[in-house]
């Protein structure tokens, strides 16, 4: 067919079968790509240049069926009808189920290419595919691709013209005979040879059986949790705070004197005392907080996260985790909103997406913005509470974690309805390609740094404000029986409780000054973990939810916070 | 037997499905389909999921929809 200006292209497929990196590939766009189902919710928009032409390319949510049983699958079903054009993208290592789904597509009576992604993993696992044969039975063009190092994407684009709309191939079929007719195509078309089992094959028996799964899961979580710790804690001493110090600070104290010798702005950009964590100045803390303390952790996070990602590690986790999850109400798949919620809670929410219930998108968006910190605040109490000893960080974990199984339990028997069960194809392990991890770390930094340091902005230039207008001992005044008598705070520390609003992590940053002892530390770098999420956290979940479901919520967050406070103040010795 | 009772590290054929037109669709998108060899990779203790390798795919299935599937080991 001809491809004309402002065609519209679908590129629909499986979940997990490298759509995104596809999309990625022929719009030049960055999306975040990984290895499991369900990381395309929404769809995706972008555009490629043809010659002159600008055509649109959306990355329809990956289904498995066009009969929608799910979410992702009614928004792909109705976004067929607007396509002019079906870029089909199909797993190569499985061709049977996939080649399902394209001869569903091909009674659609659109146009359309059939790409055999993972080509090199096809190869790998000993899987031949007689590609002229395949064209030749179904009578659309068949593409091989390696989407993460571009093979055969050229070789697609040139072939657009080329897509057809489908011959019918024997009138109207119930869905048993299409499976039946994929089996004889597959007879024809496919070979597969016997090899070896790869040491990547045997880790992932080792790593799904739960006697040795278990007892990896623990060493994977260790190793993880101890590479983010170096990454993060060298980046910090070897190269942003010498950076800030011998650099930065001259620099900036320079120039700002020179400009504004004294007075209110002077006091709003450099803040009052030195200390670039204290001094509440836009230019220092609230420049030093977000880059020189959050960053590096949020570089290191997402670094590994994206390698266990890839590598396929997260839903091997999750089935281990099931029946875990469901003395909480929910089930194993729970847990990757959860894991991505450690680096930064918005995504995290937008995952909860994947699961199937409200119930169950309920429990998870409330646990997660009770007892999952993010790396912003983690970072922060690394730094801050971290060089009393670790310890002190572990019990604050050790609080959340605590309270995950005893609010997650209460919410499973209080709200009626039971948690769906785990049904996920597990995808195998592969090495990641270092190109797309990269790519995709540094979306995420980007992200980070765009949403972020807006926001530390308005908080630390909020705080200043609240302070010179004594707004703030009003809210200390007016908070003071619940900081002080129930969780023993001194009063100053609700300023900190906030600006939590705005952000974790200058808000664990406010309590530096306050001189808390360790127990006073705990206590309030627990309750602003549980007491409300941050503000664009909130806005998810209330889109995700309802306005109705997040008050309910809220009264959970707060009424745990101030339980839990006042438990760990009578509970917690004083630590020497 | 139930795909549930088979061993772990056995082959079977499914013979069954003992479920409503949506769970038979539900597998069937995997590629669960009656008639297919199957292999048994895994069970998880207190009722969790099994897992199971069909051509070159995994899957884990819930306990109690694992439980409504008939096998014969083969
Ligand atoms: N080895 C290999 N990996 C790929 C290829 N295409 C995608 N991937 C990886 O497969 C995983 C799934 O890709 P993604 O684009 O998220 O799948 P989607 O759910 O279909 O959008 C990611 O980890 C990719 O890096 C490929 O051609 N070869």
């Amino acid at each position: 067919m001809e491809i004309r200006d402002g065609m519209k292209i679908l590129l629909m497929g499986n979940p997990n079968v490298g759509k995104s990196v596809v999309f990625n590939r022929l719009t030049g766009a960055r999306v975040v790509t990984a290895n499991y189902a369900g990381t395309t919710v929404e769809y995706t928009k972008g555009t490629m240049l043809y010659g002159d032409s600008h055509l649109e390319i959306i990355d329809v949510p990956g289904t498995y069926s066009l009969d929608p049983t799910c979410k992702a699958e009614e928004v792909a079903v109705d976004m067929l009808s607007s396509g002019d054009l079906i870029i089909n993208v199909a797993d190569a290592t499985n061709l049977e189920r996939n080649l399902h789904f394209t001869m569903e597509l091909m009674r659609q009576g659109k146009p359309m290419i059939l790409v055999l992604n993972l080509w090199d993993e096809a190869r790998h696992k000993g899987i031949h595919i007689d590609v002229d044969a395949l064209e030749k039975l179904l009578r659309i063009p068949v593409v091989t691709t390696v989407a993460v190092t571009a093979e055969g994407i050229k070789k697609l684009i040139s072939r657009l013209p080329e897509a057809v709309v489908p011959l019918p191939s024997g009138g109207q079929q119930a869905n048993g005979d299409l499976w039946q007719e994929v089996g004889r195509i597959i007879k024809q078309v496919q070979r597969i040879t016997h090899r070896h089992h790869t040491w990547l094959e045997r880790l992932e028996d080792i790593s799904i059986k739960p006697r040795t799964g278990l007892p990896l899961a623990l060493v994977v979580i260790f190793i993880t949790f101890m590479v983010i710790r170096f990454i993060g804690e060298n980046l910090i001493g070897y190269v942003f705070d010498p950076f800030f110090e011998n650099l930065y600070r001259p620099f900036i104290y320079h120039t700002v004197s020179y400009a504004f010798p004294s007075g209110t702005i002077h006091d709003l950009l450099l803040g009052t005392t030195p200390d670039f964590i204290e001094s509440l100045g836009l230019l220092t803390t609230g420049i030093y907080v977000p880059i020189a303390m959050v960053l590096p952790y949020i570089f290191s996070f997402y670094l590994v996260l994206g390698f266990v990602e890839d590598f396929g590690y997260l839903p091997r986790f999750a089935i281990l985790m099931d029946t875990f999850m469901h003395k909480l109400g929910l089930h194993g798949f729970a847990i990757m909103p959860m894991i991505l919620g450690l680096g930064c809670n918005v995504p995290g929410a937008m995952a909860t997406r994947v699961l199937e219930s409200r119930r169950e998108k309920f429990i998870a968006g409330t646990l997660m913005a009770i007892a999952v910190p993010c790396m912003a605040q983690t970072a922060m109490i690394i730094g801050l509470v971290g060089r009393h000893g670790l310890v002190y960080v572990a019990i604050i974990y050790g609080n959340l974690a605590v309270l995950a199984i005893v609010i997650g339990s209460l919410m499973n028997a209080l709200i009626p309805g039971y948690s769906p069960e785990i049904f996920l194809e597990i995808p195998s392990y592969h090495l990641p390609h270092f190109g797309t991890l990269m790519k995709k770390l540094w979306m995420r930094i980007r992200g980070f740094l765009a949403e972020a340091i807006p926001l530390v902005l308005i908080g630390v230039l909020l705080v200043n404000i609240l302070f010179l207008t004594g707004i703030i001992d009003m809210f200390a005044r007016l908070s003071a029986p619940v900081v002080v008598k129930v969780m023993g705070l001194p009063k100053e520390a609700v300023s900190s409780l906030i600006i939590g609003f705005l952000r974790k992590d200058v808000a664990v940053g406010m309590l530096d000054p306050l001189n808390l002892t360790i127990k006073q530390l705990i206590i309030a770098c627990t309750v602003l973990s549980i007491y409300f999420p941050c503000i664009a956290t909130f806005a998810v979940l209330i889109k995700e939810l309802g306005v109705k479901a997040m008050l309910k919520a809220s009264l959970i967050m707060v009424g745990t916070a101030v339980v839990v406070g006042g438990l760990l103040n009578l509970l917690l010795p004083n630590f020497h | 037997m139930t795909l549930v009772e088979l061993g772990s590290g056995k082959r079977a054929r499914v013979t069954a499905f003992n479920g409503g037109p949506n769970m038979i669709k539900r597998l069937a998108d995997l590629g669960l389909l009656k008639g297919k060899t199957i292999e048994k990779i895994s069970n998880n203790p207190f009722r969790g999921p099994v897992v199971v390798r069909i051509d070159q795919v995994e899957l884990a299935i819930g306990y109690r929809m694992a439980g409504r599937i008939t096998v014969e080991p083969v």
